[in-house]
């Protein structure tokens, strides 16, 4: 047993941190290296992030894991999460999508058009990507999707709706999970396309939320696309968006903002006083600072949990489920406590004049509340952990 | 990163659970609980005979000298059985006390507990919930030992006792061989109906190279970070084997036409318990682990102690509502486990104190 990384592990974060440093020193750093943007860090919604994802890409840092084939370096999936787990922490934007599920799935069922159009492009960061999967009446129950594609000769034809499309607004291609059989049970009828994301017939609509995050309603009113842009084989989508989650296990599961969010609050009890003294030397928030602490630190065995048995070559679908709803559930409590210790003046909204540090609390505790609801809600994950790691007898 | 066993250390596991096995069932945990003394006489045996008494003593001592993580396998397994032994105040407290001297007490005991020839156990509980707010320490003054320790495991069983007390010289560990002229034991009635001793130190007379230099709080020792670990993976193994019977329960017993882990109700609560245990599971193996590494593990023990047990804990209060009312029965599993997850979330630091100097270590 051994919980610390091999040296040439630490060796290459040592690298990676060294090119960062770099990059912190030019002008639009600010723009590129932003955690107070919580969650949306993530994305690659700018000129500026877009840029620094090419420098990544020159770098060599894109793609590492792939099959020499196809422009990789066939390193170990766990050079990809030491990668996102510095880039996370940073509040930069990280490699996933195209890297990941769709580069990955596209290498192991795309036909040589998809190949050719996509790999490399995915390779020199010079594409992003959104992912369509939710519908209104597709959630948690992601399998009842209805969006429509029938076949017309050689095209496509996509009618219906997709919800929560965060990057919809600035991506070049769209992801799409659509329903090509409802003859069938439902898993077995879904079909997975790519369409451009300016293809005629193709709506956004932002979705406002309290979290300061755009995300994206898109309605398809008889989208079409050539026969060539179906993933895979006709209705196998089912199996590819599950294996797509197994492809994202290495880049999905940092816990380097937590971390962060939790460092920013020892900050926060040691700056600000209360009846003459640091909240820092008050018993009470002791106490409290010391259970995160714990919390913390549980948090990251169950992430190690899932990156050690990703490095083994088995997929962690209940140490991920295990994580997800533990580390995000975590985290907005961190975010709750904060503003809680800065009292009625933690109100103030982010970027208010005279708010405590900036908002950034006010803003953390609406933001993160997304962290426990996308990408499979908390409960769903409880789902998962139920059936699929105490084999108890679920309904769902 | 490599969080797997080695193939040693998977077998010193199965000789742990072989021996559990044998001689740990809940029959055996309910007429333990119904002794004063406590005592499993052929699972200690077992124990010596297997050569596990001396897993962290040194060779030269003619223990196994085997790591911490080795240690948190076999309070793994003992927790799984719920099996109550001296060994964690013996083989585990009084050795790391002992191993801190480099005097003849070391060379005298270290042998005897690793070849369970005897049992020595620290006793430094002490009232603490009087109007003063701290405990009477017990005194050596002149050659001389007097003070009450409370709570003292196996205090029956044990053939010394290692007496935290105050002298002239600041604080130290007194060893009193259980035979001295003015001792005396009194069985205390307790929660999880664990062995638990008075002990009256009445005059009793000390030479000077009896006694081994101490802290103030013996749970803020160095020699305290095994202690920690030990009890973080008894409760850890504890909770496994509570989780597995929990789970069956929940998925043979219908209710509304239906098993009860077909309710979100059920298996929601298990789900979240099943993910703390886990991690705290981790955790303790990672403070064994930076333990045997020789790298800085006192915080990571203390978060491993409070996370492990106070997770046993919630899983016992789990247990007991998925069982309803068996779990309220004496004749059920989930009242053991309920009482003894509280016991091991008392002894051996409480949360609040462990929590204090993990906040003092984070903030000061």
């Amino acid at each position: 047993m051994n919980f610390a990384f091999a040296p040439e592990e630490t060796d290459f974060l040592e690298e990676f941190r060294h090119f960062l440093d770099k990059e912190k020193q030019r002008p639009d750093a600010d723009i590129v290296f932003a955690p107070w943007r919580e969650t949306d860090s993530w994305l690659v919604d700018s000129p500026e992030r877009r840029a620094f994802m090419k420098r990544l890409a020159d770098a060599g840092y894109i793609g590492m894991s792939w099959d020499k084939e196809f422009g990789g370096r066939e390193m170990p999936g766990v050079y990809d999460y030491l990668l996102n787990e510095e880039l996370s922490s940073e509040g930069a934007p990280i490699i996933g999508k195209g890297v990941g599920c769709i580069g990955k799935t596209i290498i192991a069922h795309g036909n040589d058009v998809l190949k050719r159009r996509f790999l490399p492009k995915i390779l020199a960061a010079d594409i992003e990507f959104a992912l369509g999967y939710s519908e209104p009446s597709a959630g948690s129950d992601l399998a009842s999707l209805r969006l429509k594609a029938e076949r017309d000769g050689d095209e496509w034809v996509l009618n219906g709706q997709k919800m929560w499309t965060t990057s919809a607004h600035f991506a070049d291609w769209y992801w799409v999970a659509a329903r090509t059989d409802t003859e069938v049970p439902k898993h077995k009828g879904i079909s997975v396309f790519m369409v451009p994301m300016d293809q005629p017939g193709l709506t956004v609509r932002e979705i406002e939320t309290m979290g300061d995050h755009r995300t994206n309603e898109v309605f398809f009113d008889n989208v079409r696309i050539p026969a060539e842009f179906l993933v895979g084989e006709e209705n196998a989508g089912w199996r590819y968006v599950c294996e797509a989650l197994d492809y994202e296990r290495f880049s999905l599961y940092t816990v380097g903002p937590l971390l962060l969010r939790f460092e920013a609050l020892v900050e926060l009890a040691k700056l600000v006083h209360r009846n003459g003294a640091p909240l820092a030397q008050d018993p009470v928030v002791r106490d409290r600072i010391a259970e995160f602490a714990i919390e913390i630190e549980m948090a990251t065995m169950l992430q190690r949990r899932v990156i050690a048995k990703a490095s083994k070559g088995e997929v962690p679908t209940v140490e991920a489920a295990m994580y997800k709803f533990y580390s995000t559930g975590l985290g907005r409590r961190i975010a709750n406590y904060g503003l809680d210790c800065l009292g009625p003046l933690g109100l103030l909204s982010h970027g208010a004049p005279s708010a405590p540090f900036g908002g950034r609390w006010e803003l953390s505790d609406r933001a993160t509340v997304v962290d426990t609801i996308g990408g499979g809600s908390s409960e769903v994950q409880k789902n998962i952990v139920a059936r699929r790691g105490l084999g108890l007898v679920t309904d769902a | 990163m490599d969080l797997e066993f080695t193939e040693e250390q998977e077998l010193l596991r199965e000789t742990a659970r072989r021996i559990c096995d044998a001689s740990f069932d809940s029959s055996m945990v309910r007429a333990l609980e119904s002794q004063e003394s406590g005592f499993n006489r052929p699972f200690w045996n077992a124990l010596s005979e297997a050569g596990l008494c001396g897993v962290r003593i040194a060779e030269a001592h003619e223990g196994a000298e085997l790591g911490s993580l080795e240690m948190a396998i076999l309070f793994e397994e003992f927790g799984r059985a719920l099996a109550s032994s001296p060994y964690l105040p013996s083989c585990v407290h009084a050795a790391a006390i002992l191993a801190s001297s480099a005097g003849n007490l070391a060379n005298d005991w270290l042998r005897l507990i690793a070849t369970s020839e005897a049992a020595v156990i620290p006793a430094w509980v002490e009232d603490d919930l009087g109007l003063a707010g701290a405990p009477e320490p017990a005194l050596l003054e002149s050659g001389h030992l007097s003070g009450t320790k409370l709570l003292v495991p196996f205090a029956h069983n044990a053939d010394a006792f290692l007496v935290h007390a105050c002298s002239g010289d600041g604080h130290c560990w007194v060893m009193v061989p259980k035979d001295a002229e003015g001792l005396a034991l009194t069985h205390q009635a307790n929660h999880a109906a664990q062995p638990l001793y008075e002990v009256v130190f009445n005059k009793v007379v000390i030479t000077d190279e009896h006694t081994i230099p101490a802290s103030a709080d013996p749970t803020h020792d160095k020699v305290f970070d095994d202690v920690l670990i030990a009890t973080a993976a008894e409760a850890v193994g504890a909770a496994s084997s509570l989780l597995e019977l929990t789970c069956r329960y929940a998925n043979e017993r219908q209710q509304f036409g239906r098993p009860i882990a077909a309710f979100q109700a059920i298996s929601h609560p298990l789900a979240e318990c099943a993910t703390e245990l886990e991690a705290a599971r981790y955790l303790t193996y990672q403070a064994a682990w930076a333990k045997d590494e020789g790298t800085a593990c006192t915080k990571l023990a203390r978060m491993a102690k409070v996370a492990a047990t106070a997770m046993f804990r919630r899983l016992a209060t789990v247990a007991v509502q998925v069982h309803g009312g068996i779990g309220y029965a004496k004749e059920g599993e989930p009242q053991l486990y309920y009482r003894r997850s509280k016991h091991l979330e008392l002894t051996y630091g409480t949360a609040a104190n462990l929590r204090s100097a993990i906040a003092a270590d984070i903030l000061d």
